[in-house]
């Protein structure tokens, strides 16, 4: 056994952890209530239970205001039941690419870079939310990745209500690369597989230019901000 | 374990075959990633829970030829940063380790309080990197983090782990 207080900590961990049971039957999405999590039926509970106690509390408020009048008998309290169906709570996930639509509104120069204002707009029904920082890259017309960006060391996110815009700039510089299919534009790597590629600027679209060949080209971007 | 498995599509033909290995080869994995998260017994079921119902319904569009349990974890950990979640569980806590053999309930109690002064971030690096064999890289991937980032994260939450009585 390790004589580390931490590595027996971890051992500890790792062998209760090792006991848990995976569920017989895989999740799918369906009518079945079992395939509810309990922090689903939670949420349920309590927004039923908030909108019954509001109920209850307007119903008594008399002349005497929010406080009611102290000498009126007790009203009932409500009690917390869960529905046969639980009908959906609100909750706010990461937005899917299909849900958000993304442009590059225009192109601007700088010293040795190019800087694409980008606007960033949740198109779907739901509210939903987006890293702060994302994974930019530069694409061509085919989806190829000129620049690459880092993977964001910050872990924020940001809740876009419906229709709401986010807006970023995103600096490229030193692309050195073979001639791309033009036009170029912006896309954001969301670190499962997927990504949001911009639509590209209508006019204006150029490459950075190639300052250094040999040293690695650069991409880089600001975090979103409501516009 | 952090390469994954990549399932050919040609024997997994249909996503609902490929759905269903992924659940029965990479639920452990799912359920630690989400112990390690929440330090939550019943909060990592739920959660390994949703991110199967969150992969059930991206199925179609996911490239089932790659390795599926970095997307699988990735969406856990968003799931498990949700804020109306953490909300939820802070209104209604849901029993604890409900279906944890009662003769360990209380050696997990002593492990959870242990584990319970590291961070989220602290303690999910610190697990995928000592005990799943994850590189600080891959982790970084998984945890939206830099290499670097997550070294300090383990290395706090070893000084942690000592120092605490």
């Amino acid at each position: 056994m390790s004589s580390r207080r931490s590595d027996r900590i971890l051992e500890e961990w790792s062998a209760i952890a090792a006991r848990a049971t995976r569920p017989a039957v895989a999740p799918r999405r369906g009518a079945s209530r079992q395939l509810i999590s309990r922090s689903t039926l939670a949420g349920a509970t309590v927004a039923i239970v908030a909108v019954a106690a509001i109920g209850l509390w307007m119903a008594g408020r008399g002349p005497t205001g929010p406080g009611g009048d102290p000498t009126l008998s007790p009203r009932p309290t409500p009690t917390a039941t869960v529905p046969a169906t639980p009908t959906a709570v609100p909750t706010v996930g990461p937005c899917e690419p299909a849900n958000v639509a993304a442009r590059v509104v225009q192109w601007e120069g700088a010293a040795g870079s190019r800087i694409a204002q980008v606007e960033l707009t949740n198109a779907g029904s739901d509210p939903c939310q987006v890293a702060a920082v994302m994974r930019p890259q530069l694409v061509d017309a085919r989806g190829s990745i000129l620049l690459d960006g880092a993977t964001p060391a910050d872990a924020s996110v940001l809740t876009i209500g419906i229709g709401d815009v986010l807006t970023t700039s995103v600096r490229a510089s030193n692309y050195c690369g073979a001639d791309p299919t033009m036009p170029v534009t912006v896309a954001f790597d969301l670190g499962d597989g997927t990504r949001i590629v911009a639509a590209p600027a209508a006019s204006g679209t150029d490459l950075p230019p190639c300052n250094g060949p040999g040293q690695p080209g650069t991409i880089e971007m600001q975090p979103w901000q409501s516009r | 374990m952090y390469e994954g498995v990549s399932f050919d599509v040609a024997i997994a033909a249909s996503t609902d075959i490929a759905y269903q290995r992924a659940y029965e080869e990479h639920w452990s994995d799912v359920f630690r990633f989400a112990l390690a998260w929440t330090n939550d017994w019943a909060a990592a079921e739920d959660l390994a829970q949703d991110a199967y119902l969150r992969l059930w319904d991206h199925r179609s569009r996911i490239d089932w030829s790659r390795p599926i349990l970095p997307w699988l974890l990735v969406a856990t950990r968003r799931l498990a940063t949700d804020r109306f979640r953490s909300i939820r569980r802070r209104l209604l806590p849901v029993t604890a380790t409900p279906s944890l053999d009662p003769a360990l309930r209380a050696r997990w109690m002593d492990v959870t309080a242990a584990m319970g002064d590291l961070s989220p971030l602290e303690r999910t690096a610190l697990v995928m990197t000592a005990l799943e064999g994850a590189t600080y890289e891959e982790a970084g991937r998984v945890l939206g983090t830099s290499a670097g980032a997550l070294r300090a994260a383990v290395s706090r939450a070893r000084a942690k782990l000592e120092a605490a009585r």
